[in-house]
């Protein structure tokens, strides 16, 4: 009876400090974040060795920067890294600003049942899969499809949108926005409503119109928000979707098309190649790295928001 | 007290079971093995439900063979070479594996690691069957033995030597007034008449397309045979093994399919087409002709699939050379896939390739089995002792479990094509299939890198193969040159000199060797 007395006091006493609860919450995301994120770290170790699965890292030979030179001096990497570093830009500069815009726009709608159908409608394709999706972009966009009737009936001359170097990556982008934009506005969303709507009124009153009072009351509260996204963002930027990708490629484009990802799938699924798959991997987060460091110290200099 | 009481009954009812438990385990173990097999589920939608180990399908084969029992378990096609990765490098294995190869790419260095059982004594000794099926030369395939004539894999053999043909509407020839094409000049002459007339009765001529071909040139490699180039293929000379792909002669092929493409012979879009939308078309009244696996007859090209009720189907040679052959396909190995055992897995490897003999034996119960399925359910049996089958009941429809049977449970051999299955399982198609089969058969070659291991000097230079694995240099000159994107002289010279360039030479030199070492 005394032992459990004593254990519950020391307890309460633990709790009631608030910096010990605080870690107390903390720590089973701490552990997941050591435990998932932080020792498969180590993993990337491989990237230095001839890695076999059945010798384990221990028993794989050591070969140093080999797969790194070797990257560097494949023929195509170069190409690679353009498409890469080309693809992912215009996925920023025409990608980025279509959630914000269409936010902006679902804003200034006052039918709520209106503006719930169309949210729920907007962000239905983030959900499917890149091969149905693709496959009915395909097949929209092929010789017989139904653009190519509208272009035909118009009186030019079809166009093979998939197979042209010039369109593909129009098509790439494009595609991705209209899967991506109904997801990513979400978050704008939730920042617009959170919008004092005092300032509004305020605004009114000075007999601002519709378009300032966008320039000087909403863009402004969107910018923290827009910052942090940005930053985020810019980590990825060799990253390019993968799976999107490989459901479009054909040999037609491979000089504008082929990006690092489905150059490592071709090449790690022939010969299960996980050194130089890992070394790949390395160059790119250590790329996303430096992007997001430097951009940041940036970003806290012009605007004062930064991520850290 | 009652606290403690609790407690103690508690431990005592749990030891209880524990002890329980590993009673019945251990008269478990001490009957019959059990063998764990690892499959590959095939491309073709299948009922594996009807397959677990509970099913009556599973409880007869394991009553037909009681020296062990077999327990089965499948992965996905797609992407099944990532779970397979992942199985071996986390050991969690069962007794046996289906691969491609013993260096399939999801363990190349398995061999290397001692995770196969090698073969030879316990194959000697345990399975004569097997022994007397197989001839030396088979199991010389780099796919089941190691240079060093170590043999770590069971063969699975294919349906037949050459499976593939040429596939035409008969209705079409005959709407035509022609006789099934023979020559290159029958076979343009049969695009020609369709890109002319109205072939589905729909008023529309620009409708259908003669030859319909899917991306990536999968299973349509017509037209390359002929110019002696098949792009699967190497040949010798001048003493060197020089792959068909960058051979002077596949000039000529890919400047003749420039010209199908460009006289609308083939479908516009053949570099995108996809398999399922390819199988749709052929069933809509759209293609007029087609490649694809003769045993498919009964399943993808049943006449019962298409759209049209008159629609019929003739096979077709390839176009006759100068020579009179039909080249069309290079003759295989005979082997299709086959069947590791994991040295850490398998209790008794010894049961496991009585269990594979098995089904190279002639037991009749066995047979009738794996061609006709359950006593009773697929089959019966009348007082003659002749087998009773239906193929149009549903229990042996597309949606019952006689797919798999013939597919992928004879371990022995896929035996969609063996003469009593044709006969019996007399399905609308049994006919086209009976004639179909030796046309096939016509249309093989011999391909001198038939037993090629995979070369170093090509697993870092993926670019270099022809398609598969990561191949893309030939499949991207190809796609631009008969599209008309580019010219083909100046884009010929242009890939031949960044082949080579690339480490083609090393490939050639590798392979040369190889080939006089083996040929010795």
């Amino acid at each position: 009876m005394n032992a459990k007395n004593t254990i519950t006091r020391s307890l309460s006493r633990v709790i009631s400090n608030r910096k010990m609860a605080l870690f107390l919450i903390a720590l089973p995301g701490i552990l997941h974040f050591i435990i998932f994120r932080y020792i498969p770290l180590f993993g990337n170790i491989i990237a230095f060795q001839d890695f076999d699965i059945f010798k384990g890292v221990f028993g794989s030979p050591w070969v140093g920067f080999e797969h790194f030179i070797y990257m560097f001096s494949y023929p195509e990497f170069y190409s690679l890294l353009r498409n890469t570093l080309v693809i992912s830009l215009m996925q920023i500069i025409l990608g980025f600003p279509a959630p914000i815009i269409l936010a902006l726009l679902l804003n200034e709608i006052k039918t709520m049942s209106f503006k719930r159908t169309a949210q729920t409608l907007l962000y239905f394709p983030h959900f499917l899969s890149w091969v149905i999706a693709g496959g009915i972009f395909i097949n929209i966009l092929s010789l017989n499809g139904i653009v190519n009737s509208i272009i035909e009936a118009l009186g030019f001359s079809p166009i093979d949108f998939i197979t042209e170097s010039g369109w593909f990556r129009y098509i790439l982008v494009g595609t991705g926005i209209w899967k991506g934009v109904g997801w990513g506005m979400i978050i704008y969303l939730a920042a617009l409503a959170g919008i004092n709507p005092s300032l509004y009124e305020a605004a009114v009153v000075d007999g601002a119109n519709r378009w300032q009072r966008m320039w000087h009351i909403t863009i402004p509260s969107l910018i923290p928000a827009i910052v942090v996204l940005f930053l985020l963002r810019i980590g990825h930027m060799l990253d390019t979707n993968v799976e999107q990708v490989l459901i479009f490629l054909n040999p037609l484009v491979r000089d504008v098309g082929e990006v690092i990802g489905t150059y490592v799938y071709r090449v790690g699924l022939l010969s299960a190649q996980f050194s130089y798959s890992t070394a790949i991997g390395i160059f790119k987060a250590l790329v996303g790295l430096i992007l997001v460091v430097s951009l940041n110290s940036l970003s806290k200099r012009l605007t004062g928001e930064s991520i850290y | 007290m009652k606290r403690i009481s609790i407690v103690i009954l508690a431990l005592v009812l749990g030891a209880s079971m524990v002890f329980a438990a590993g009673e019945g385990e251990s008269t478990q173990a001490a009957e019959k093995p059990v063998i764990t097999i690892l499959a590959r589920m095939s491309n073709a939608q299948s009922r594996y439900d009807l397959w677990s180990n509970e099913s009556e399908v599973v409880t007869e084969m394991n009553r037909l063979y009681d020296k062990a029992t077999i327990e089965w378990e499948f992965f996905e096609h797609q992407g099944g070479n990532e779970i397979l990765t992942l199985r071996f490098a986390s050991g969690d294995l069962p007794d046996v594996v289906q691969l491609t190869s013993i260096r399939d790419n999801a363990a190349p260095t398995a061999v290397d690691n001692g995770i196969f059982v090698p073969l030879n004594d316990l194959l000697d000794t345990y399975a004569p069957n097997i022994s007397a099926g197989v001839t030396d030369y088979q199991w010389e395939n780099p796919k089941l033995s190691e240079p060093d004539g170590t043999i770590y894999g069971i063969p699975r053999m294919q349906a037949a030597e050459i499976m593939f043909s040429v596939f035409a509407r008969k209705d079409w020839l005959n709407k035509l007034g022609l006789d099934d094409p023979e020559t290159i000049e029958d076979y343009l002459e049969y695009f020609q008449l369709i890109k002319e007339n109205d072939m589905d009765g729909d008023g529309d001529t620009t409708d259908e397309v003669p030859f319909g071909v899917r991306a990536g040139l999968g299973y349509s490699e017509l037209f390359f045979a002929y110019f002696g180039v098949h792009p699967n293929a190497w040949q010798v000379i001048d003493g060197e093994m020089i792959p068909n792909i960058v051979n002077p002669d596949m000039k000529d092929a890919v400047a003749f399919w420039r010209d199908l493409y460009s006289k609308g012979y083939v479908n516009q879009d053949m570099f995108t087409r996809t398999g399922g939308d390819w199988v749709a078309q052929i069933r809509g009244d759209e293609i007029g002709m087609w490649c694809h696996d003769v045993q498919n007859l009964n399943t993808s090209w049943n006449l019962n699939t298409f759209n049209n009720p008159d629609a019929d189907l003739v096979n077709l040679r390839a176009p006759r050379r100068a020579d009179g052959t039909v080249p069309l396909a290079s003759r295989g190995t005979g082997t299709g896939h086959i069947y590791t055992i994991i040295a850490d897995s398998a209790e008794s490897p010894e049961a496991v390739v009585e269990f594979f003999d098995w089904h190279w034996s002639n037991d009749a119960a066995m047979k009738r089995f794996f061609r006709f399925g359950v006593e009773g359910i697929n089959h019966t049996i009348d007082a003659n002792g002749n087998v009773q089958y239906d193929s149009s009941a549903p229990v042996n429809g597309p949606d019952g479990n006689m797919g798999l049977m013939r597919a992928t449970f004879a371990l022995n051999k896929d035996l969609r094509l063996e003469e009593d299955v044709i006969k019996i399982d007399q399905g609308n198609m049994a006919e086209y299939i009976l004639k179909g089969k030796p046309i096939a058969a016509e249309g093989a070659f011999d391909n001198p890198a038939l037993y090629m291991p995979k070369l170093k000097a090509s697993l870092k230079r993926p670019e270099l193969g022809y398609r598969g694995g990561g191949g893309t240099l030939f499949m991207d000159m190809f796609a631009k040159v008969v599209s008309g994107k580019e010219d083909i002289d100046a884009t010929w010279d242009a890939y031949v000199a960044d082949w080579y360039d690339r480490g083609g030479e090393d490939v050639i030199k590798e392979a040369t060797a190889w080939y006089n070492q083996s040929n010795k």
